[in-house]
This record gives structure tokens, C-alpha cells and sequence, in this order.
């Protein structure tokens, strides 16, 4: 290896290691700015909370045998609404790609279903499915079903014409475009909806949990704010963060 | 010579919203076994309608195909090759969707990458190729079939000049050495004139045939120094004319 090459390949660490120095300082110096500012009540502790207080209200709930309990029904949860929401949008997609009159029949419904705020379906969701664990998945899955849906729908149709075309001149059938081409064609479209799928699959979940739910972290945060325990829905919205950044990385490690 | 194909009063329309559009006129040609026929016409002429309706991927048309029982294969503007599949595989994907992967078959395809100068890229993909590899695994995968006549649909028109040039030169060697009838769709009446044994001249839509000739150079060897040529200028005068009327 060349000098030069060597000397590029240092100044790509370097930079990498400045950007993720300079993010963790940002992320220490707001800890401990908000650490301070809430000691000495410049900022209102009860309101915002502190670190401190933070830490102390995750490590008494573990004590209490709740944090791995709130954080499993909730994973559990997002698990089931992700894995049910992508296979039922990948299946559409594929059907409506496979059979494009069904896509301009159902295009109209779809969009009404995008477009309607879905939290106004919970009291219906309640009634027909009873105030438990269903009602939050169905919440999660019309969420993140149609997002799904479209974007893997918006890659298929988008494959290379030419490509197509190639396959064709050999006489190929519309399962071997589908299966040869089509679909390793939108490998990283199928990878980008997973992530949008878990986003939306916690949005979901939390949604579903805010409304019915008697344990997750939707109700953790839920219920602190009933007893204005502010403690609790800050360490609430965190474990959120922590999951879905979680999540995140483990498809991006799939995605590598 | 045989035969291979032969096309009477093709026509072919287009329906739209605003009416009907009137693609191929009336087409009638002969291609013997072996020959190099080269079709040239101004872009939108209906070319590439012409070559869809030859290799089957457009059936709505009205006239008669005459095929005997043959293999074809169509080779596309772009190499259209598959960035997740290594050159072999890439060139052999007519074959697995043919169902006709077999050892001999494959054992075939590696032989014609070996002679055509990609043996150290049998295991490449294509992101590591040049433009000119990337055409020669996208002729050879369209050769893997063994087929009896090629449609060729501007393959190199997304090449610079110079590799063009070369890639043209390598393309008929291969053809020849293979001995496969083509038809080669082109606007570029120089490839056309210097590649082919025949040129047969569109008119702009609807497309007829406004003329054809075969090319009968003083001293025909391959395409590049066919250019140089005393009667390409001649032929080329003629074809431009044609098109130009």
C-alpha cells in the first residue's frame, strides 16, 4: 500500500472518529447540563426531570421485577405488529405488481386508509376487539401495513424495463421475472420498508397502548402521567429510544 | 442458402386514447441462414417494434411470421446484466430460465467467456467489468442458447466511440465464428454498413421498407476496416439519401 493511500485511509478514521468524538460529547454535555440545571432548580426538576432521577426510577422498577416485564410486552408487541405488518404488505405488494387491476381497484381505499388518523379507529378497536394485546397489534398493523405495502408496491414497478425485457427474450414466466428478478431487484427497498415497518410498528404499539393496554411502555408513560410521576414518562419515552435504536441496528446489521 | 425467416406485410398499430397509431405499415423480408442483415432507420421509426414483434415479446400484430422451428435470442441496448450475480452466472441465466442449465451447457458458457477474453472475471460482478466486458457477457449470455438467429437492438449505442469500435470488431468476430444469423437494429449507418451483409432501409412512421442493399465491399474483412473501404463511402451516400428523403 502506497503512502498516499495510506495517508487517505487515515484521514477517513480520523473524521469518522471526530464525528462519533463530537456526538458523544453532545450527548455527555446534555446530560450533564440537564443534570445541573435540575439541581440547582433552574429548570423545574418535578417537570423535567433529571438523569439522576432517571436511572433511579428505571433501577426501581427492575427492583420491582417490572422493567424487564413493561419492556418484554412491549417488545413482544412490536415483534408480532412488525413481522405480521411486513408480510401482509410484502404478499400485497406482490399481488398487486402480479396483478395490476387489483392495485387500480384498491388504489382509492388505500389512500382513504393512509390518510385517515388511525388513533380515531381505537374506540372502534376497543369495542370490536376488547380492551387486550389484539386491539394494540390491529392498531400497529394499520399503520404500518399500508406504509409497507406501498413502498415494497412503489420498488416492484420501478424494476430496470430492461431487465424485464432480457428475462422476456428467453421466454421467461411472470414467476421467474418475480422471483429471478423483480424481488432480488428491490433487496434494499424490501431492507428500507423494514426500517420504516419498525418505526411505524412502535408508533403503533405505543398508539394501541395509550389506549388499552394494562402493561408496556405505553402504559408506563400513560400511567405516569395519571399520577403526574414525570420520572416515569421520561424513563418511558428513553426505553422507547433505546428499542427502536436496537431494532435499528439489528437490520442494519442484516442489511450488511 | 436456407430460408430462416421470412416476414409478409407486417403491420402493426398502436392504440392510445387519442386514436390509433400506425407503427410498421408493411413489412415484408427474407433472411437467409447465416446472413447479417442490418436495419437502419432515424430513432422512432418503429425499429425496435419491428425486432419485438421477431422475438416474440409483442404478439399483437397483423401479417405473417414465417419462422422454421428456431431458437432466438435478443440482445438489448443495455447489457441489462444483474449486479447480484457474477459474470457466469449472469451469463447463464437465459439457460436457468430456459430450464437448460445443465453441466454441458454451463461447461459451453465457460468456454465462451475463456475465449472471449473474460476468463479472469468468470467470478466478477458485473460493477467490476468495463462497458465493453459488460456488452461481451451480455452477446455471450444471449449465445448461451445456442440460438439459430440473434437480434441484435443497438447494443453498443450506450458505448463511447472508440470502444464502439473495438467491441463491433470483437461482436463479429464472435457472430462469424458462430456462424448465427442476426438482424442488428441501428441509426448509425456507418456500424451498419461495415457490420452487415445486407442493409435494409425504414422509412420514418409508419415504417416500409424504402430500400435495401446488399453490401458488397471490395475487401470485407471486419467491421472496423470495412470502413476504410473504396465503396463504403458509396454505400453510405446511398443509405443517408434514403434517409434523408
Amino acid at each position: 500500500m502506497s503512502q498516499d493511500q495510506k495517508k487517505y485511509l487515515r484521514k477517513i478514521k480520523i473524521n469518522k472518529f471526530i464525528v462519533l468524538l463530537i456526538q458523544l460529547a453532545l450527548i455527555i454535555t446534555f446530560i450533564l447540563m440537564w443534570e445541573y440545571l435540575s439541581t440547582k432548580e433552574i429548570i423545574n426538576s418535578f417537570i423535567f426531570s433529571s438523569p439522576s432521577k432517571i436511572i433511579k426510577c428505571l433501577y426501581d422498577l427492575y427492583l420491582n421485577n417490572n422493567l424487564l416485564y413493561h419492556i418484554w410486552i412491549t417488545l413482544k408487541e412490536i415483534i408480532i405488529s412488525f413481522l405480521l405488518g411486513f408480510l401482509i404488505g410484502f404478499i400485497l405488494a406482490v399481488i398487486f405488481y402480479m396483478i395490476p387491476i387489483l392495485k387500480k381497484i384498491f388504489d382509492p381505499f388505500l389512500t382513504l386508509i393512509n390518510s385517515l388518523p388511525k388513533v380515531s379507529l381505537g374506540p372502534l378497536l376497543i369495542i370490536w376487539l376488547g380492551a387486550n394485546t389484539s386491539s394494540i397489534i390491529v392498531m400497529s398493523l394499520l399503520i404500518n401495513t399500508i406504509v409497507t405495502l406501498i413502498s415494497i408496491y412503489n420498488g416492484l414497478i420501478s424494476t430496470d424495463e430492461y431487465k424485464i425485457k432480457m428475462f422476456k427474450t428467453f421466454k421467461a414466466t411472470k414467476w421467474q421475472i418475480l422471483f429471478h428478478l423483480v424481488i432480488p431487484h428491490n433487496k434494499e427497498t424490501i431492507i428500507s420498508s423494514l426500517k420504516l415497518n419498525i418505526s411505524m410498528s412502535l408508533i403503533g404499539v405505543i398508539m394501541g397502548e395509550f389506549l388499552v393496554s394494562k402493561a408496556g411502555i405505553g402504559y408506563l408513560i400513560l400511567y405516569g402521567t395519571q399520577v403526574f410521576n414525570l420520572n416515569l414518562v421520561i424513563s418511558g419515552i428513553i426505553l422507547i429510544m433505546f428499542i427502536s435504536f436496537i431494532i435499528y441496528l439489528l437490520i442494519n446489521t442484516l442489511e450488511k | 442458402m436456407n430460408n430462416i425467416l421470412s416476414i409478409k406485410k407486417l403491420k402493426k398499430k398502436y392504440h392510445t386514447l387519442n386514436g390509433e397509431i400506425l407503427a410498421i405499415k408493411n413489412i415484408s423480408l427474407d433472411v437467409n441462414e447465416g446472413e447479417i442483415i442490418g436495419i437502419v432507420g432515424s430513432s422512432g421509426c418503429g425499429k425496435s417494434t419491428l425486432l419485438n414483434i421477431l422475438a416474440d415479446i409483442d404478439k399483437d400484430y397483423s401479417g405473417q411470421i414465417i419462422k422454421k422451428q428456431i431458437v432466438s435470442a435478443y440482445m438489448l441496448q443495455s447489457d441489462a446484466l444483474l449486479p447480484w450475480l457474477n459474470v457466469l452466472d449472469n451469463a447463464c441465466i437465459g439457460l436457468k430460465l430456459m430450464h437448460k442449465d445443465n453441466e454441458d451447457n454451463i461447461n459451453y458458457v465457460k468456454n465462451l467467456l475463456e475465449s472471449f477474453g473474460l476468463k479472469n472475471f468468470i467470478y466478477e460482478y458485473p460493477n467490476n467489468l468495463s462497458g465493453g466486458m459488460k456488452q461481451r457477457v451480455a452477446l455471450i449470455r444471449t449465445l448461451a442458447i445456442k440460438p439459430d438467429i440473434i437480434f441484435l437492438d443497438e447494443p453498443l449505442s450506450a458505448l463511447d466511440y472508440v470502444t464502439r469500435l473495438t467491441i463491433t470488431d470483437e461482436i463479429y468476430a464472435i457472430i462469424k465464428k458462430m456462424k448465427v444469423t442476426t438482424i442488428l437494429i441501428t441509426h448509425d449507418i456507418a456500424e451498419c454498413i461495415s457490420f452487415c451483409d445486407k442493409v435494409v432501409v425504414l422509412s420514418k412512421r409508419p415504417a416500409i421498407i424504402k430500400n435495401s442493399y446488399e453490401i458488397k465491399l471490395k475487401n470485407k474483412t471486419i467491421p472496423s476496416l470495412n470502413r476504410k473501404d473504396e465503396l463504403f463511402n458509396y454505400y453510405y451516400d446511398l443509405v443517408w439519401s434514403d434517409l434523408d428523403k
